[in-house]
């Protein structure tokens, strides 16, 4: 009897941390959306205050007027529905080379790939940036979706993907005289939706978030994108505090509507990864 | 027949493609050699307007000694007197008050200049003038007494004899602005948009420019350059000159010829080498692959080694017959008035002299006496570091290719009146068309390696048309990712390592190379290695956030439905996180309202200094770590822990194992790749992070976040060293790359094949 209440209440405190836990990951994104309506003066209060004495949309309203907000969303949804196209037809096409296609060097090719995916980024910034410089490409949206568009990882999920696919259904569409063109986007593409849908909400959600590339290769305010922006006024309008989690948050609803909407892809995927699925 | 076919197709393609390998080649090496012609003509330019500007000046000089004395007018004009065309002395007003028995000329066109004078502070001003169809020089001054002496010279002819002897030009002065101007020797006849259009463009980019015309049906380019009047604010004039398409056309056309003779033998040679490959291959079947091979490169090894000649050697030798030839014209031209200089000045004046220069032309200047500098616009450490490549005399000129902090240089000296001048021409332009036509060579030499590749296998497996298509088709699909790696990733980290072998930014042309200098700085780098140690101790969350999420993952595990939520929350910074929340977490951090310290207060811990303070403000970083990188590593672990057969517990319970030793026996073991695929990704990850500290802490305080990646950005981005960055980015490579190799071994084979 004191055994089995000793374990329900090892459980239930385990459970209340664990809930606890998933608050305090909650907590930066509480904090932005509730000090983004606060005066300042409330900020500065202890104990802290979560609810705000009275909505304040002016923080809005000043922060959307300061910076052509509405050009850095138009960009980064440009650039990032560009990127998710591009990168899904090149990195499924691949995918089917990989996984489908029999040639001879395919397991040289895999193997290759896989290797520059360990490949730290830093390494090949300085010279893509020079190559980007040199194509006069700095500045330009160019410069922003074209180093974008591999995405090994991404290929490698395809890949493992497809290899599960039986190998029948390709067959009755050869016997009908498909192309293997057709046979890759007539078949296979459609039966891919799920890997599809995993990797480009990845790609999306990187995509929205990405700030290093953008900062080293646009100068122009006309070519920025939202996390760039959020920076710039952060170091602009350092003491207006709760415009700039006005600004936080204009950057995070959208990925985190999108998060919430293909969260079950994003789990998928990862289960993908952890390389039991074969 | 079918084999034939395609024997038939691929000799074509490989003809074909070094035909146009050859053609590109060309049409590249041509524009960069008129580009190279172009720009050393516009410096012969600036050498004929240095000539000019030296004129006035010494003119200016003479007529100094009038600043405080009007009373030496006398002198002054006897000193003047072999070139003298007219002097006339004037009051404020305008009237001629002495002629020193000079007639005035007809036309005397200096209303312009003769008002400029009267406002001006009292010292010479010289300049260029058209009088009668005929250019002089003009020079004036308005004296203490309220008196203003008007002097012509016939000496502007000394430019026009200098362009036709030491430059070899044809000098065309046309006077007047860029709407209005007049020439004196107008050959050849130019519309005048042609003229306006270059004349608008010189006087605003403030350098030569050129433009294409045709001379008697001949291509030729118009070069022009502003001159401005002392004050430098009105332009007075262009010099032009016109160079025949003929000019260099010696050095360019023996480019040519070679290129186009090595285009159709080398692409006739691979033909037919391939047709011969084809026929062995057909007699002996069991020819071995590294044959083959061999026969195949040689098929394409004529074509790679003209190219490589061509881009290693010949192209250089074009150029540097075209440089060191106007650096002997330049050079000669700024000697000539050195010694002018000297003969009616000395060292006082030898400092204006280089700025002149200086301003004029872009080069360095030294000027030394009995070995010690008199003058240079170079420090003093860089001439000591001079370093001398190669040097031949040339009558009483010794001029050679010299190494000037790392960039090659043009150098010619000459001895004048115990004096020692010597002019240093940037080969930097030179070097740069070189590595341009090199890097493109390299590309097509990498393009024929492959198709060395292709045209084995073909010839190896004409037989089965089968799999020749499966292979076309399997690399057409993989063809976009592959240039894409290529191009983004294999390409860069080989370029990595040919920038981390040079000095190189984005804002200076100069990019030499520079051997182990970067490495070598680097490792006595304290910074640097600050920033390794930093990140170093940074990556330390990784096992920690490993840790915890492993006892998350085998608690989230049991919880059913509760699990699914708890998993999202817990994802969410993973794929969300980026400076919107850095934002907010430099709040949380704030040392005196902020969350944490809040919360910490709550149990009687004092307020941190998070930020603020060196010891902290990397620990604040691995909490920004941990929070970001906890759910995506608790995910990977959970679907680790559902991927473990449930037969292996029950047969464990069976044999009544209890639960520690299960997990011990049992789960850990079977996480072993997951935890790998984990350690690998997060460590690399921790070793680029850098939105936290470019947002919170640019690296501080006193450098305690500097971590390696936001160091590279800095050399990079902010001190403009992007060579240095590159070594940086090398070793840091390094490191991983080995980091890694470390950790693959320590989890053993069977948890990484798993992956392959």
């Amino acid at each position: 009897m004191n055994n089995r209440f000793f374990s329900i209440f090892v459980k239930v405190v385990i459970m209340a941390l664990l809930i606890l836990l998933g608050l305090s990951t909650l907590l930066p994104y509480i904090l932005m959306i509730s000090f983004s309506f606060m005066a300042e003066f409330e900020m500065y209060r202890l104990p802290p205050k979560l609810i705000p004495d009275v909505l304040r949309w002016e923080n809005y309203v000043e922060m959307w007027q300061s910076q052509p907000w509405g050009r850095y969303i138009f960009n980064t949804l440009f650039i990032t529905v560009a990127v998710l196209i591009g990168q899904i037809i090149l990195i499924a096409m691949g995918g089917y080379a990989l996984s489908r296609l029999h040639f001879p060097g395919r397991d040289f090719m895999f193997k290759l790939f896989i290797t520059f995916m360990l490949l730290p980024g830093v390494v090949t910034l300085i010279p893509g940036f020079i190559i980007l410089h040199s194509m006069n490409w700095v500045d330009t949206y160019w410069a922003m979706i074209i180093p974008a568009l591999g995405n090994i990882w991404g290929m490698f999920l395809m890949r493992q993907y497809m290899l599960s696919l039986p190998s029948s259904i390709e067959d009755a569409a050869r016997i009908d005289g498909a192309s293997s063109w057709q046979i890759f986007w007539k078949v296979i593409m459609p039966l891919c939706k799920p890997v599809v849908a995993t990797v480009g909400t990845f790609t999306f959600l990187a995509q929205w978030r990405s700030f290093f590339w953008p900062l080293i290769v646009t100068r122009s305010k006309e070519m920025r994108v939202i996390e760039v922006g959020v920076a710039m006024f952060s170091s602009q309008y350092v003491t207006n505090y709760p415009a700039q989690m006005a600004t936080a948050a204009l950057s995070s609803i959208p990925m985190i509507l999108i998060y919430i909407f293909a969260q079950k892809w994003i789990v998928q995927g990862i289960r993908l990864t952890s390389g039991y699925d074969k | 027949m079918r084999r034939y076919k395609t024997l038939v197709g691929l000799v074509v393609l490989a003809g074909l493609l070094i035909l146009s390998a050859f053609a590109i080649l060309n049409i590249y090496a041509k524009s960069s050699f008129e580009e190279f012609t172009a720009e050393s003509e516009a410096a012969l330019l600036k050498s004929l307007k240095l000539n000019y500007q030296n004129l006035t000046a010494e003119i200016d000089t003479k007529l100094n000694i009038l600043v405080d004395n009007p009373g030496s007018v006398n002198e002054v004009i006897q000193s003047l007197s072999d070139e003298i065309e007219y002097v006339g002395l004037f009051d404020y007003s305008g009237n001629l008050l002495r002629d020193f028995g000079y007639s005035s000329p007809a036309s005397l066109s200096s209303s312009l200049f003769f008002e400029n004078l009267t406002f001006s502070s009292g010292y010479p001003k010289t300049e260029m003038t058209l009088i009668d169809g005929r250019a002089y020089i003009q020079t004036g001054i308005l004296m203490l007494d309220d008196t203003i002496l008007l002097v012509v010279l016939d000496k502007f002819d000394g430019i026009t004899d200098k362009a036709n002897s030491i430059y070899e030009r044809m000098l065309n002065v046309y006077f007047g602005n860029e709407d209005d101007f007049a020439s004196l020797n107008a050959y050849p006849m130019l519309d005048y948009e042609t003229l306006n259009s270059l004349f608008t463009k010189t006087m605003n980019s403030q350098k030569p420019e050129a433009e294409e015309i045709s001379v008697e049906d001949e291509k030729a380019t118009l070069n022009a350059i502003a001159v401005y009047d002392s004050d430098n604010w009105e332009v007075i004039g262009f010099f032009t000159t016109i160079t025949e398409s003929s000019e260099w056309s010696e050095e360019s056309r023996s480019m040519l010829i070679f290129l186009w003779i090595s285009a159709f033998s080398s692409s006739v040679f691979a033909m037919l080498f391939l047709y011969l490959l084809f026929r062995r291959s057909q007699s002996s079947i069991k020819m071995k692959r590294s044959v083959r091979f061999l026969l195949g490169f040689i098929a394409y090894l004529p074509a790679i080694i003209l190219f490589g000649v061509f881009a290693f050697s010949l192209f250089g030798d074009s150029l540097s017959k075209v440089s060191s030839a106007v650096a002997l014209k330049n050079a000669k031209g700024w000697f000539s008035d050195a010694s002018s200089l000297l003969g009616y000045e000395s060292e006082r004046s030898l400092k204006e002299f280089v700025d002149r220069s200086k301003r004029v032309l872009s080069a360095s200047f030294i000027i030394k006496k009995d070995d010690n500098i008199v003058v240079s616009n170079l420090s003093e450490k860089r001439i000591a570091n001079l370093e001398i490549m190669n040097s031949f005399n040339q009558n009483d000129m010794e001029s050679g290719k010299a190494k000037v902090n790392d960039v090659v240089h043009t150098y010619v000296k000459k001895n004048i009146d115990g004096f020692e001048f010597t002019i240093l021409f940037e080969e930097t332009s030179r070097e740069n068309s070189i590595l341009s036509i090199q890097f493109f060579s390299i590309g097509a030499i990498l393009v024929l390696l492959v198709m060395v590749v292709v045209s084995t296998f073909i010839i190896s497996n004409i037989e089965s048309q089968t799999l020749i298509n499966r292979t076309l088709i399997g690399y057409g699909f993989l063809l976009p990712a592959l240039v894409h790696l290529v191009w983004w990733a294999v390409g860069p980290m080989g370029f990595a390592l040919f920038l981390a072998f040079r000095r190189w930014s984005i804002v200076d042309a100069a990019k030499p190379f520079v051997g182990f200098g970067n490495f070598i700085e680097l490792f006595s780098d304290l910074k640097f290695w600050n920033a390794m140690k930093n990140t170093a101790v940074y990556s330390i969350y990784v096992p920690i956030g490993m840790f915890i999420s492993l006892l998350l993952a085998i608690a989230v595990n049991k919880l059913g439905k509760l699990s699914i939520v708890l998993r999202v929350l817990y994802y969410l910074p993973v794929v969300t996180a980026g400076v919107a929340t850095t934002i907010v977490w430099r709040w949380i951090f704030n040392r005196d309202f902020g969350v944490l310290n809040f919360i910490l207060g709550l149990v009687g811990i004092k307020s941190i200094a998070w930020l603020e303070s060196p010891q902290f403000a990397l620990i604040s970083m691995m909490i920004i770590g941990i929070w970001s990188a906890i759910g995506s590593q608790l995910l990977i672990f959970l679907a680790g822990l559902q991927g473990i057969p449930k037969d292996f517990y029950d047969a464990a319970a069976v044999d009544g194992a209890s639960k520690p030793r299960i997990f011990w026996k049992i789960t850990l073991p079977l996480l072993k790749p997951t935890s790998l695929f984990v350690l690998v990704t997060s460590v690399i990850g921790s070793f680029q992070v850098f939105t936290p500290i470019y947002v919170l802490t640019q690296g501080g305080p006193l450098r305690s976040t500097d971590v390696v990646f936001y160091h590279i950005w800095q050399s990079a981005w902010v001190d403009m060293r992007m060579g240095y960055a590159a070594a940086q980015s090398w070793i840091l490579f390094l490191l991983l790359a080995a980091l890694t190799l470390v950790e693959f071994k320590l989890f053993g084979k069977e948890s990484w094949q798993a992956y392959f």
